[in-house]
């Protein structure tokens, strides 16, 4: 549609591609992007089926205890996985003998431990606990310090399970009895309270929580160890503490939440300046007028085909071509110079060079005639100074 | 409808409000709903960008270097007063400095906005769309249209060598006669009979004249007049090649303008061929005032193609232009490979028929190349720009082996080498 007014041009209205011609025109684009969607995707269904996590009995990598959960299960023992507290007390009450594992995997909360604790439980074993969980099970285990030995030491206890697995090297924590009786193991990384405690089975206090794990279960005496410890009744429950446990926060308590904390003008204000963005997306986000293309005509590097056959050279290592090219160049200057035809030959040149220069023919013949191909990148460099330095000569003699 | 930065602000100002005081959901949808009726009213009373026509008057032409002023006429059909800001786009090679220009126009007024063009690139350079952002009394937010204004200017090569002509042209008229040297050999069209001067040449005594009248008489002799000249410019893949500054084709064309003017003036008759595999520019016959600007015209979007030339269908076009013999100039390259399929095995047979010149525009890097010496990639530069030097001078000995005068120069020298071999030629009655 065009008008025109006062004889002054025309008025044409412009309009933009739609979105159909869009979506047609960037077809090609669109089915790439699809696929790469689809593969991310799938790449990452399948990487979410390998499971990661400190000493997690399903989990491959190197922080995880799938080696250990396999090799007890191998001597048939029943590993139930858990993260629930609820879950430990509902398997704890199916099995009443069972081993129960408590792992350093997250906070226990107390409403957590009254769950579990009016459970009958065959044996506990505490890896790393902290101070409010060694507090419920084992108030006999004082806390010590980091051992970071380099040594293997022996077990120097009467721990059946010790002197089974022998030395091995103690990383982790070390822990100190407090009461008479508890067996302490290789320098108190691993306390057993064996038959000392009146209630309930007994309680075993390990520090070296590597031991567990996927790269660690092999080296040391690790695996008689952990194994040992683990594998004294046929079912093991396995209770990886979580921050998401439902009994983190005692039931009829509730969280106070993030709106709780903050006060009630910030998420208006938040909101307003939200609106305030929008305005500057609409303000930036409308070009005045579209973008001009325009086709530029097209321009070759002129010398981009010799410097592709010189990489070329180079790559091949055509040391003696090169040369050849060098050489000859050389020969067709020195006959200009010389006043010698076109056509005259390498011994002509050779001569008439030795006369002019006073250097001997065989010295020159070395240089000007092919054959003696450089052997390195470096003899290359030096013919090529040495024609130069020739060249040199004959136009100042 | 367009919104400003003040919009934005007035938004962001208004989180101190609402944070303080309104606090509901309520209020804010309040705040929100006044400040968008705000900016739709101040919008909508913004002058329409549609009620305006658009008209364009300047240069049509300019050469390359040069600027070209394009002035666009803005005038308001509309009822309210248009105020913002106008937009007039070209294509980047048009080297616009300053598109965005502020605009306030009243009803039934004209403005006037000077776009300066300085081009980058010769052809022909044409507008983008011509866009008004119109905005309201607020200046809050606004309307926004594009118009098409069509123009076109044409931006002829350049002709930097233009400063050579002087000298070639005082060396013309040396053989002209205009200038009392007249030798012969200078030329070998007999011009007049005049009366003996001391100095003249003893042996341009023309004795039966002398006889006839009761002086000595002398002949004089000018060089040819009336010649055919062909100028063909070859644009296939070698003359894309940056060379210098531009494309060899840039060199190519600087020298054919500088042989046209010296031919013109000369009184020889030329003609102009740009070829790839079909015609892409004929200058035929053109008037001695007309032949620079009708050269510039026809070369002025010629680019180059990457194509090989079409030798056997380029010396068939020769041969329909010139039928009697003539000054062919081939500004082409010496590139051995695109020579040796190409236009080789038909030069001995133009050269039969015409006197041949081949110009090639010659890249200096790869002589600095052939001399780069230091570590091992460096002399690998080296020997392969040399190879190349040894293919391309067995080729010129090949062309000049065919009977035809060959110059390879840079892109600086080629224009004066050929004007000067143009007129050797000449001196030479050789046209």
């Amino acid at each position: 549609m065009s008008v025109d007014v006062a004889g002054l041009g025309d008025i044409a209205s412009i309009s933009g591609p739609t979105l159909r011609q869009r979506m047609r025109a960037n077809r090609g684009l669109l089915v790439i992007m699809t696929l790469v969607l689809v593969l991310t995707t799938l790449v990452a269904l399948a990487q979410s089926q390998q499971k990661a996590g400190f000493l997690d009995p399903d989990a491959t990598d190197k922080s995880g205890s799938r080696a250990l959960a396999t090799l007890l299960r191998a001597q048939g023992v029943t590993v139930i996985r858990e993260t629930t507290a609820a879950g430990v007390a509902a398997d704890l009450r199916t099995s009443p003998d069972a081993t129960l594992l408590i792992a350093p995997t997250g906070p226990v909360s107390d409403s957590m431990l009254a769950a579990v604790r009016d459970e009958r439980v065959g044996h506990t074993v505490l890896i790393e606990p902290d101070p409010f969980v060694a507090q419920e099970f084992a108030p006999w285990a004082e806390s010590g310090r980091r051992s970071g030995s380099t040594d293997e030491v022996a077990p120097g206890c009467a721990f059946a399970v010790a002197t089974r697995a022998g030395a091995l090297l103690p990383v982790g924590t070390t822990y100190t009895a407090t009461r008479a009786g508890i067996l302490s193991c290789w320098n108190g990384s691993v306390l057993d309270s064996g038959t000392v405690l009146d209630s309930g089975g007994g309680v075993t206090v390990v520090g070296l929580s590597p031991a567990f794990t996927n790269s660690e279960l092999a080296s040391s005496g690790y695996a008689s160890m952990t194994m040992g410890v683990l594998g004294r009744s046929s079912t093991l429950v396995w209770w990886l503490p979580s921050i998401a446990d439902p009994l983190q926060v005692a039931p009829g308590e509730e969280q106070p939440s993030i709106q709780d904390l903050v006060p009630s003008w910030v998420g208006w204000a938040l909101l307003q300046v939200v609106i305030a963005m929008l305005l500057v997306i609409w303000w930036r986000g409308r070009r005045l007028g579209r973008v001009v293309v325009e086709p530029l005509p097209v321009v070759v590097r002129a010398t981009e085909s010799v410097e592709g056959r010189a990489r070329l050279y180079r790559r091949g290592r055509a040391r003696g071509r090169a040369a050849d090219a060098l050489r000859i160049s050389t020969l067709a200057r020195l006959q200009t110079r010389l006043s010698l035809p076109r056509t005259a030959d390498v011994a002509t040149v050779v001569a008439a060079v030795a006369t002019r220069t006073g250097r001997t023919d065989t010295d020159i013949a070395a240089l000007l005639s092919p054959g003696s191909d450089p052997t390195d990148d470096v003899g290359l460099t030096r013919l090529a100074n040495a024609l130069d330095a020739l060249e040199n000569e004959v136009r100042h003699p | 409808m367009v919104v400003t930065g003040r919009a934005a602000l007035l938004a962001l100002l208004l989180t101190a409000p609402v944070a303080l005081v309104a606090r509901s959901w309520g209020a804010v949808l309040l705040v929100d709903a006044v400040l968008l009726a705000l900016l739709g009213a101040d919008a909508s009373l913004a002058g329409s960008p549609r009620a305006l026509t658009f008209a364009r008057t300047g240069d049509h032409t300019t050469r390359l270097g040069e600027e070209a002023v394009v002035t666009l006429t803005v005038r308001n059909i509309g009822r309210r007063r248009v105020h913002g800001i106008l937009r007039d786009a070209w294509a980047p090679t048009a080297g616009v400095a300053i598109t965005r220009h502020a605009l306030d126009v009243e009803p039934e007024r004209l403005v006037r906005v000077s776009s300066v063009l300085r081009p980058v690139r010769r052809g022909e350079r044409r507008p983008d769309l011509v866009t008004v952002r119109s905005l309201g009394p607020l200046r809050l937010a606004g309307r926004q249209a594009s118009h098409a204004v069509p123009w076109a200017v044409r931006v002829l090569p350049g002709f930097p060598s233009r400063k050579h002509l002087p000298s070639r042209l005082a060396r013309l008229r040396e053989l002209d006669g205009r200038v009392a040297l007249m030798v012969r050999g200078q030329g070998s069209e007999f011009d007049s009979l005049r009366e003996y001067v001391l100095g003249d040449d003893v042996r341009s005594i023309d004795w039966r004249a002398t006889a006839r009248a009761s002086d000595v008489m002398v002949r004089t002799w000018r060089p040819e007049r009336d010649r055919r000249v062909l100028i063909v410019l070859d644009t296939s893949r070698t003359s894309a090649a940056r060379v210098g500054d531009g494309t060899r084709l840039d060199a190519s064309m600087d020298a054919s303008f500088l042989l046209g003017a010296l031919a013109g003036k000369a009184g020889d008759r030329v003609d102009l061929l740009a070829f790839d595999r079909a015609v892409r520019a004929d200058v035929r016959r053109p008037g001695a005032t007309e032949l620079l600007p009708q050269m510039s015209r026809a070369l002025s979007d010629v680019e180059p193609l990457l194509v090989e030339a079409d030798a056997h269908a380029m010396v068939a076009a020769i041969d329909a232009r010139v039928r009697q013999h003539a000054l062919v100039v081939l500004l082409t390259a010496l590139e051995p490979s695109a020579l040796r399929e190409g236009l080789l095995p038909y030069l001995p047979g133009l050269a039969a028929r015409h006197t041949v010149v081949l110009a090639s525009v010659r890249d200096q890097r790869l002589e600095e190349l052939a001399a780069m010496r230091g570590d091992a990639p460096a002399v690998y530069d080296a020997a392969s720009a040399a190879q190349a030097i040894a293919t391309r001078d067995r080729m010129t000995a090949l062309v000049t082996r065919a009977g035809i005068e060959v110059i390879d120069a840079t892109p600086d020298e080629i224009a004066p080498k050929l004007a000067d071999r143009y007129l050797a030629l000449k001196a030479a009655g050789r046209l």
